[in-house]
């Protein structure tokens, strides 16, 4: 060691320690948390966040809840325009039932997706429908007949019923999530690489080059063209 | 340490580093412009139709919904358990756009030729969108397809809407420490300010124009730059590149002796004209250029091969100068040739980048290697070879949280002119870096742990180690997308490799390694206009005992 310590030794290393001070305690900083909702699972967030109230049909058979409601409102111009464009689209809907006193984990679910292609030399559609009872396929032959099809919904089946046979008497709600063209992880994975092929810069010198690029594509990723979201009015399980 | 996106912003005593791109400007509704791609003249003949015309709600499956191969059997085959397929043939590529790009251009991406079966549930179709997004040239990318003059054929139609391609790369304002000349006994407050910019799609033809700027009293930068990412269709990129610095640069830390213009004696510590200096300061003009091309490895790698030749002026280097290290007096090496020199090297670089954002990653790795090889086969005045890799590896944490663990190693081996050495500036979170090869501070390293870093500037080898821990504190839709708080912190290792021979003087025990702490506390925020950082430990360098 040198003789001679320089005074400002002991304030930087005051500034290091209180630095790395800060650097191990802010993993312990869970308070923090309630700042970063959106950092919680897409699900929950949904069913926290303000949804507009819609009222649902539910009926109930077998002890099971069948709901019935329309969604149309998703197929807005550019929706519609897309649908014609002759390359598939996809319409994602999840309904969630919800115990009235705890929005953040869903008791049951139920998925319907509508991959609809025009095909534009017979002017008619081809819907591939894949629910939990199975996939089909149908030819429909206009768009507002499509647009009914994969968004008015006629009965879909929410959970099974011996989930729901625990929950006689509880008050529940449903809440709705459709998205148009939503992305799956494995298309987001698809997509990057593509991205990754997109040229780019010198090693280094230039690396904030393909940044730019990919940061302007990446803000796209993840997030459906469109989304619509609404919950029912409570009810209680019969 | 190449650290990217970044605007260094300066107010007062503080050094801010900001990274900032410009903003895409919102494209004015023109008309389009059809810009049909030449028709194929094929004489297949009708494509036929699979399938009969569907009613409103027919159910059930459609034995072929084969817009191809359904009557003249020229498509591919289907599979009778498959889902019906919709094929077409491609007769022609229409492209509209509201700006300038040429439908040439934007042809490139789409990899079909007039003529092929164009099947609608090929993942390759989605991804021409995505590709051409990828340019960063057009702020939405919309397909669809259009029937064609005869039955089976179609036209696939690529709407363009085009966003501003000038880009602010980086912005550079600030205040340095530094001294004008040897003679300054008195460091200066020493203001500075740049930028990169680039037009990423000059004329709507795919090429890059670049140009940067690094203004100070004492020192001035400039580059141009030039990239075709797809020079003659060949998926190589071309670029090429000019710069001019004029600059200087500081040499010894304490103690510092230097022989007047004129001492002819051998030691220069004899020389009775000598004289106390701050630092020795070597004033230099550079000017050169460099060739290179680029091309992708898989997926998620690239490399690209440049030669960088330039004409190195050192019309002001004392004539001799030494420091002294707790009392050993040692000459100073100024690592380069009195008057015009000349340095030609090639330029390898490797990256692999499997990162999930290249804003704000939570997880991935990013691999950079570089080597540069200057050598008298290629006409250079120095043999040299420099070796340089770098690794960031983010790791995600249950509660949302990041953890970022970087390392860096570099060696030069050989007798490199001093730029081409590794700086404590680039090491040393609480120096401002180096700008378009500037070095602009000339304060030695904090030397946190009273080591012999204390004695190190420009050497031949480099390491360091860090990590850091992000958290976000804000995530919106538009605008402002995300800010997270970072806190980072490392060690750094600096030496020549005369100092691993002989070692430096006045140490004892792990004293001896030249190593010292660095550390970082800021903000990085993921805007419309680009990613901004700003952190804190140049303003933490500044305090002073």
């Amino acid at each position: 060691m040198t003789s001679s310590a320089r005074p400002r030794r002991s304030r930087y290393s005051l500034l290091l320690v209180s630095t790395l001070l800060v650097a191990v305690m802010l993993p312990l900083a869970l308070p923090f948390e309630s700042l970063f909702q959106s950092q919680a699972p897409r699900l929950a967030s949904a069913a926290r966040a303000q949804v507009a109230g819609r009222t649902l049909g539910v009926r109930w058979r077998d002890g099971v809840p069948y709901l019935h409601f329309s969604a149309r409102d998703l197929a807005n111009a550019d929706v519609r325009r897309k649908l014609d464009s002759g390359l598939p689209q996809r319409i994602v809907m999840r309904v969630y039932a919800f115990r009235a006193t705890d929005p953040s984990t869903p008791i049951a679910v139920a998925p319907q997706s509508c991959r609809v292609t025009n095909e534009i030399m017979d002017e008619r559609y081809r819907v591939q429908i894949q629910t939990a009872a199975g996939d089909m396929t149908e030819w429909i032959g206009t768009l507002d007949a499509v647009v009914r099809r994969c968004l008015e919904v006629r009965g879909i089946e929410v959970g099974q019923r011996s989930g729901w046979s625990t929950r006689r008497g509880e008050r529940v709600y449903f809440a709705v999530l459709i998205e148009f063209n939503p992305l799956s992880p494995d298309t987001v994975r698809r997509i990057r690489r593509w991205l990754a092929n997109s040229g780019g810069g010198p090693v280094q010198n230039d690396a904030f080059f393909g940044s730019f690029v990919s940061l302007f594509v990446n803000r796209r990723i993840g997030s459906a063209e469109r989304a619509l979201s609404f919950q029912s009015q409570p009810v209680r399980v019969p | 340490m190449a650290r990217h996106t970044v605007v260094s912003l300066l107010a007062a005593l503080a050094c801010l580093t900001l990274a900032t791109s410009a903003r895409a400007q919102d494209a004015g509704a023109s008309s389009a412009a059809d810009a049909g791609v030449a028709m194929a003249a094929h004489s297949d003949g009708d494509g036929g139709s699979g399938g009969d015309s569907g009613s409103d709600s027919g159910s059930g499956s459609d034995s072929d919904g084969d817009g191809v191969s359904g009557s003249d059997g020229d498509g591919p085959p289907t599979d009778a358990n498959a889902p019906p397929r919709i094929r077409y043939f491609l007769e022609r590529i229409v492209v509209r756009t509201d700006g300038t790009t040429r439908p040439g251009l934007v042809r490139r991406f789409v990899p079909l030729a007039l003529g092929d079966v164009l099947d609608v549930d090929d993942p390759q179709i989605e991804a021409i969108r995505w590709r051409l997004l990828g340019t960063g040239w057009f702020r939405e990318v919309r397909l669809s397809l259009e029937r064609g003059s005869r039955r089976g054929w179609i036209k696939l139609v690529v709407e363009l809407e085009e966003r501003n391609t000038l880009v602010i790369q980086q912005l550079n304002a600030g205040v340095s420490e530094g001294i004008l000349r040897s003679a300054d006994m008195s460091a200066d407050a020493v203001w500075y300010a740049g930028a990169q910019l680039a037009e990423t799609n000059f004329l709507g033809t795919g090429i890059t124009l670049g140009g940067a700027f690094l203004l100070s009293e004492p020192q001035q930068a400039v580059r141009l730059r030039f990239s075709d990412p797809n020079f003659l269709a060949s998926g190589y990129t071309f670029a090429a590149s000019g710069f001019f610095n004029n600059a200087r640069d500081f040499f010894g830390s304490e103690n510092v002796v230097i022989a007047r213009a004129g001492c002819t004696t051998p030691d220069p510590m004899d020389c009775p004209d000598d004289f106390d200096a701050r630092n020795a300061v070597v004033l230099y003009r550079r000017y050169g250029g460099s060739v290179g091309t680029g091309h992708d490895i898989g997926a998620y790698a690239r490399y690209t091969l440049d030669w960088q030749g330039e004409v190195v002026d050192a019309f002001s280097v004392p004539i001799a100068a030494s420091e002294s290290r707790n009392g050993s007096t040692r000459a100073i090496d100024f690592s380069i040739q009195r008057g015009f020199s000349f340095v030609s090297a090639l330029q390898l670089g490797l990256v692999y980048d499997r990162r999930d954002d290249p804003a704000l990653p939570t997880r991935g790795v990013i691999v950079q290697v570089r080597a540069d090889f200057g050598t008298q086969l290629l006409g250079s005045d120095y043999d040299f070879l420099r070796l340089q890799a770098s690794v960031l590896h983010y790791v995600p944490l249950p509660w949302g949280h990041v953890l970022r663990f970087g390392a860096f190693a570099g060696v030069v081996l050989g007798r490199a002119p001093f730029f081409y050495k590794f700086y404590v500036s680039d090491l040393s979170d609480l120096i401002p870096s180096r700008a378009l090869e500037l070095n602009l501070d000339r304060r030695p390293p904090p030397d946190l742990f009273s080591t012999a870093i204390r004695f190190m500037r420009a050497e031949d080898l480099a390491g360091r180690i860090d990590i850091e821990y992000s958290l976000p504190i804000y995530r919106g839709e538009s605008g402002l997308y995300a800010i997270n708080a970072y806190v980072s912190a490392g060690l750094y290792v600096l030496f020549s490799q005369r100092d691993i021979k002989l070692g430096v003087p006045g140490f004892q025990g792990v004293s001896r390694i030249p190593v010292d702490a660095t550390f970082d506390i800021g903000l990085r925020a993921d805007t419309d206009v680009g990613v901004f950082q700003l952190g804190f430990s140049n303003v933490i360098g500044f305090v002073q005992p």
